[in-house]
């Protein structure tokens, strides 16, 4: 389609992008839908670098189930299989109906998840600005997979190591760490797996 | 558009790390400055219920610029971080992190953390996984039983650590009472409270005691969160109100006891509330609240299930209509007890005992009632058919007659305990004898009415169910008052003479003599006129049934005595020779006893050396308890090396 958005980053350069690529920020759909004559769109607080990240993001996403909402609510439409031919506006229940047998849909959205979490995997420093950024922008899809791989850098690691990947202070007294510690002694029971 | 453009603050993505850098106090909740340089777009805050914590004013103090900190992400991002760490290693180890981190960690409702997303190819029939699904929350519902329980004093009682307790008993059985005892400066306040409610549901008792920061709000959030509470104890809370009780009455129906000390907030209002509300509560204590008042008292008791069975009312500015309705309404109560009650008069006493209403009472306690006189405690009897226990503390009124006649009508009396009546005497003391074909025990301290009769009554009355007596510190009672007693009494088992300076032997020997049962507690702190001679005697009658023996102060008391109490008392449990004349010999004889099996022996300020330490130390595996203080010929090494050989004794020196 040819409905395009210009977008620009905090220090200035242009992005043009597809409306349904940008109307994936909640943001930037409120601030397109109100009436004014300047189709561009300042993002000040978004620098290129991740403005791209994102947009990138998004154009994955753009025309695809959203992977955060339930997956019973998937429109038919948007249905790789039956793209276009099922009969549109569905009510929830044929949707749901639909989606829950439909193994296209599954397979499409477990594609697009696993595309997610791959593009996630990257360092924390990016995951912060994207985790920001989603947050600015409204972009609940993004926000749902920065968000797990923030997640996915805690398990597993023992609280100094979580400081050190996030650059926290331990703002602990020594006698209040004792006091947590006590709660969690078990924890370190030989016997836990 | 406007909206984006005119905010102020720089327009890089980060704001710079001292927002969040400053960590909070944990006693403190700030709202949300309005110059956090953080968007935060509407549509998203009704996903967060963790209460935003950031620091006032001191924008960019301190400039550690830390553009990677993850500390700079608003509360909410943090808070879907940390929601998708639903294993307790996890969410142990992220609280470790921070305090910020364990402030947001135990604001998440079990009910809102998310399990792993585990998608499985091969079922294609079933339903989709569903992201949002929080698969674990039955699982952990079956383990949040409340098994658990946790205390906190003075220094330990903090948010951090309430926040520590919340996480750390989610699953593990689940936080079942909590018990909060503070000081003027605790800093437990509101924040620590709702982490408790928000993830102890199985929460069932809460006490708080001296907590000055927890106000209404946490109150509140308990109520909400924890409807399985059945008890709550609030004392020294200057900042809850009735707001924060109203809530708990509404919420929590299984409240079964309630105790408000000291609360100058909590009004009638509050009582009306819980007395509509609370159909299961039985146990109420409300002492030193000013605000409530007759109405509060009768509309808990007057409530449409009565299901009280115990109230406790100290030094409340209640009056005789309170009484008159606990008389008329409390079918169900079984104790009852008033402490200085200054409003209320003989009158209240009266009405209360005449409606006889209160059919079911067993156990009354009346405590510097200037109100209680004769007529009352009369009524009192004849209310209560079944009334047990009547213990009377500080009445200036009460007489011989009053007691008369109350014993006249309380047939079904067990236990009498009488202190610091000084307007009775002991006739007053022989008419109860005599009319209460149940007592088992009598107790009467710091009665100064009570002397010895300067003569015999004619018939004496015989009184074959005491078997206790206990006289303390009624300094014109002797043996003579005593020998009468114990004519009266023969089935005397535990006799509590503390403190009676003027008993002798030549006079006790009686009272020893006649209880045909066979003594198992004998009490004579204080008695500095027992000899060893009495304590022979008594070992030898009653060796074979004696318990418990107390002879603290009995400065006449040598090793004979203990030569006796080895060779007869066979099943001796608690012996306090305190500050008695006794040696090494003695000590050596008792410990060698083999037939004895102490359990607590007290042999404080006797002048015993070390050289009886050795035979202390093959007392025995029964020996739980020995107490050496202030034996001042005793090393402490050498009390050491006891310790070593006896160590599972408490030893104390």
């Amino acid at each position: 389609m040819g409905k395009t958005i210009k977008l620009i980053s905090g220090d200035g350069e242009m992005f043009e992008v597809e409306e349904a690529v940008a109307f994936q920020s909640n943001i930037i759909k409120s601030l397109a839908d109100e009436d004014n004559a300047d189709d561009c769109i300042p993002l000040p607080r978004v620098d290129s670098q991740i403005l791209s990240k994102v947009l990138e993001f998004c154009r994955k996403h753009a025309n695809s189930p959203s992977v955060h909402t339930k997956f019973a609510a998937i429109p038919s439409e948007l249905c790789p299989k039956h793209d276009g031919s099922a009969a549109g506006a569905s009510s929830s229940e044929s949707s749901s109906a639909h989606s829950e047998t439909c193994r296209a849909c599954y397979d499409a959205v477990m594609k697009l998840v696993q595309w997610d979490l791959e593009f996630v995997k990257v360092d924390l420093d990016l995951i912060h600005h994207l985790l920001k950024a989603a947050n600015y922008l409204d972009i609940e899809d993004l926000m749902f997979m920065a968000v797990e791989g923030a997640a996915n850098a805690i398990r597993g690691n023992n609280p100094e190591e979580i400081r050190k990947l996030f650059d926290l202070e331990n703002d602990f007294t020594p006698e209040e760490e004792k006091e947590i510690l006590k709660e969690y002694s078990w924890l370190d029971d030989p016997f836990e797996p | 558009m406007a909206a984006l453009v005119k905010r102020g603050g720089s327009d890089d993505i980060y704001p710079g790390g001292p927002f969040f850098s400053n960590l909070v106090d944990a006693g403190l909740l700030v709202s949300l400055a309005r110059t956090v340089d953080v968007y935060c777009p509407p549509s998203k805050r009704s996903r967060v219920t963790a209460p935003l914590i950031l620091s006032v004013g001191e924008k960019a103090a301190e400039g550690k610029q830390q553009p990677r900190s993850i500390d700079t992400l608003p509360d909410e991002c943090l808070f879907e971080i940390l929601r998708r760490l639903p294993g307790d290693k996890e969410r142990s180890n992220s609280a470790c992190v921070s305090k910020r981190w364990l402030m947001l960690l135990s604001s998440i409702c079990s009910s809102q953390l998310i399990g792993r997303m585990k998608p499985s190819l091969q079922s294609v029939n079933k339903p989709l996984p569903d992201l949002n699904e929080h698969p674990s929350v039955n699982d952990q519902e079956i383990q949040n039983n409340g098994f658990l329980t946790r205390r906190l004093e003075a220094e330990e009682a903090t948010d951090i650590r309430l926040s520590a307790i919340a996480l750390g008993t989610c699953s593990r059985g689940g936080l079942g009472k909590l018990f909060i005892q503070g000081n003027d400066s605790t800093k437990v306040s509101d924040v620590g409270l709702s982490a408790i409610a928000h993830a102890c549901p199985s929460l069932r008792a809460l006490s708080m005691w001296k907590v000055p920061l927890v106000t209404d709000a946490g109150l509140q959030e308990i109520a909400n969160e924890c409807p399985l509470l059945e008890k709550l104890d609030l004392c020294h809370c200057p900042q809850i109100s009735d707001k924060g009780l109203i809530a708990v009455a509404l919420k929590c129906p299984n409240l079964m006891t309630l105790t408000i000390e000291a609360s100058s907030n909590i009004s009638n209002k509050a009582l009306q509330f819980v007395g509509r509300c609370c159909s299961k509560l039985k146990y109420v204590t409300i002492k030193d609240c000013p605000e409530v008042g007759d109405q509060g008292i009768a509309s808990l008791v007057s409530s449409p299930s009565p299901s009280l069975e115990r109230i406790k009312l100290q030094a409340l500015n209640i009056s005789d209509l309170a009484l008159a309705v606990i008389g008329q309404y409390g079918k169900n109560l079984i104790d009852l007890s008033l402490v200085s009650l200054k409003k209320v008069g003989e009158k209240g006493f009266w009405v209360m005992g005449n409606t006889c209403g209160l059919q079911k009472l067993r156990s009354i306690s009346i405590t510097c009632c200037s109100g209680l006189t004769d007529i009352g405690l009369q009524a009192v009897a004849k209310g209560s058919p079944l009334l047990k226990q009547l213990f009377v503390r500080k009445s200036c009124y009460l007489s011989d007659a009053g007691l008369r006649a109350f014993a006249e009508k309380a047939r079904a009396l067990e236990n009498f305990h009488l202190e610091n009546c000084n307007r009775v005497t002991f006739l007053g003391v022989l008419s109860v004898l005599s009319n209460c074909p149940k007592l088992n025990s009598l107790a009467l301290m710091r009665c100064l009415g009570i002397r010895d009769l300067p003569y015999a009554p004619a018939q004496l009355p015989s009184c074959m169910s005491l078997e206790s007596l206990i006289i303390q510190d009624c300094p014109d009672v002797t043996s003579a008052s005593l020998q009468m007693v114990g004519k009266i009494c023969p089935q005397l088992q535990k006799i509590d003479l503390g403190g009676q300076a003027g008993v002798t032997d030549a006079l006790l020997i009686p009272l020893i003599e006649n209880s045909k049962v066979g003594l198992v507690e004998v009490n004579l702190r204080g008695c500095v006129n027992v000899t060893d001679a009495l304590i022979t005697i008594l070992a030898r009658a009653h060796g074979s049934t004696l318990k418990m023996l107390n002879l603290d102060g009995c400065t006449k008391i040598t090793d004979r005595s203990l030569m006796a109490i080895a060779n007869c008392c066979s099943v001796l449990d608690d012996l306090d020779l305190s500050g008695c004349s006794i040696g090494n010999y003695g000590v050596a004889v008792l410990a060698s006893a083999k037939q004895l099996s102490l359990r607590v022996l007290s042999l404080a300020s006797c002048s015993i050396t070390t050289k009886c330490l050795p035979f202390l130390a093959n007392m025995g595996q029964s020996v739980v308890g020995l107490n050496l203080q202030q034996c001042r010929l005793i090393t402490s090494d050498a009390v050491a090396v006891l310790e070593q050989k006896l160590w599972w004794c408490d030893i104390i020196s």
